[in-house]
């Protein structure tokens, strides 16, 4: 790693699995503290219990104690341990029974408009309890794009890879998601102005 | 500005909310953006959808999860563990790994003399043990006493079959059912315990 290393972080990162590689615990341990934290957050977004993010989040890294040797660094550590980490939440996803989903295209538009005021108002009414609502009903594929994108701030290219389809895909994917999330906080801004 | 160029900014605008767009791309964006109060406004909403994503997410906790997962690795061979926390070792640490190893070879001795006495009152508290129990080899802290690698022991339910070894390694039997906690014991412990893994059977 040098002072001129275009990502530190990943130059840092790719030496922890290096010496993670050579079975080194200490090594495991200090990515597991630099990485744990969002892959618990990502994952527990994804499931909603505490306890098997954390499951989820521990099975991920000792998947990376396990392979760290075939990594070749093709992409950034972040990105293959998060890919790693949606594997096992989808066999976690899996193993639920089917639930029922709504389908937000149902939802009633109570401001279709997609002007600007449209957006000033929602951007003044909504709070962070709505947001939360709404994005757990979004499909967990439009859910999972949102949170990549905004909470965990990954380029496109990054999340193309998490999400392994094009990076088309994933911009068109995120469009339809916020069109979902805007008409579920109309919807839901309006409801709680109906109480 | 055409609609098509509209559009695809708007397609980009999350990832110029997050900041991680190319320097070309941005400045087009910026371009549609000081002509399209819009495009504008939706800037403004995704920002606020973003903030308000970032305040009700729940901030990961360790919970014990890093204890967990040093307690199920398993460490392939002994001359290929690079432990925890290995810290320098004293000047006087070979003469005391001596004198260690002496004081185990004349407990093993009077221990081994023990057993083979007729004696009806020596026996394992906990009834038999389980000759298929997981098997782990443990590499103690220098400074660790020998009270606290006793009491740690002890309450993992271990058994020391074995060691110190070449490499300061104790070999620790633990039940079956108890072979997770007992990790997780071991894990926990970083101030005893310098590494360990399982053996494989």
């Amino acid at each position: 790693m040098s002072l001129d290393d275009p990502n530190p972080e990943n130059a840092r990162a790719l030496a922890l699995v290096a010496r993670i590689a050579r079975h080194d615990q200490q090594a495991l341990a200090e990515l597991y503290r630099a990485l744990s934290p969002q892959v618990h957050a990502f994952v527990l977004r994804q499931l909603g219990n505490p306890d098997e993010a954390r499951e989820v989040t521990v099975d991920t890294l000792h998947e990376v104690w396990k392979h760290a040797a075939e990594f070749r660094g093709d992409a950034l550590v972040r990105t293959w341990v998060f890919g790693i980490a949606r594997h096992k939440l989808l066999d976690r996803l899996r193993q639920r029974p089917r639930m029922r989903t709504v389908d937000l295209d149902e939802v009633r538009e109570t401001l279709p408009s997609e002007d600007a005021s449209a957006f000033e108002l929602l951007a003044r009414q909504q709070r962070s309890e709505q947001v939360a609502h709404c994005l757990e009903r979004l499909s967990p594929e439009h859910r999972e794009c949102v949170q990549l994108v905004f909470f965990h701030d990954l380029p496109l290219a990054e999340v193309a890879a998490i999400q392994q389809c094009p990076a088309n895909t994933v911009k068109t994917r995120l469009f339809h998601a916020r069109r979902n999330l805007k008409r579920c906080l109309e919807h839901r801004i309006q409801e709680d102005g109906d109480d | 500005m055409t609609e098509a160029e509209l559009h695809e900014a708007r397609l980009l605008l999350p990832w110029y909310a997050n900041g991680t767009l190319s320097l070309e791309d941005r400045r087009r964006i910026d371009a549609l953006l000081a002509a399209s109060p819009d495009l504008r406004a939706e800037l403004a909403w995704l920002e606020t959808v973003r903030g308000e994503l970032k305040r009700s997410t729940e901030a990961g906790t360790d919970d014990g999860g890093l204890g967990e997962l040093l307690g199920r690795i398993d460490v392939p061979a002994e001359g290929n563990v690079v432990p925890i926390a290995r810290p320098a070792r004293p000047r006087w640490h070979m003469p005391a790994l001596a004198i260690a190893a002496s004081l185990v070879l004349v407990q093993a001795v009077v221990i081994g003399v023990l057993v083979q006495q007729p004696d009806e009152t020596l026996r394992p508290l906990s009834g038999p043990v389980d000759p298929r129990g997981v098997l782990l080899q443990v590499r103690f802290q220098p400074q660790a006493t020998e009270a606290e690698m006793r009491g740690l022991l002890t309450g993992i339910g271990g058994e020391l079959v074995a060691g110190p070894g070449a490499l300061g390694l104790y070999t620790v039997r633990v039940d079956t059912t108890r072979a997770q906690s007992a990790r997780a014991a071991l894990a926990a412990r970083v101030d005893v315990v310098e590494s360990f893994a399982v053996v494989p059977r």
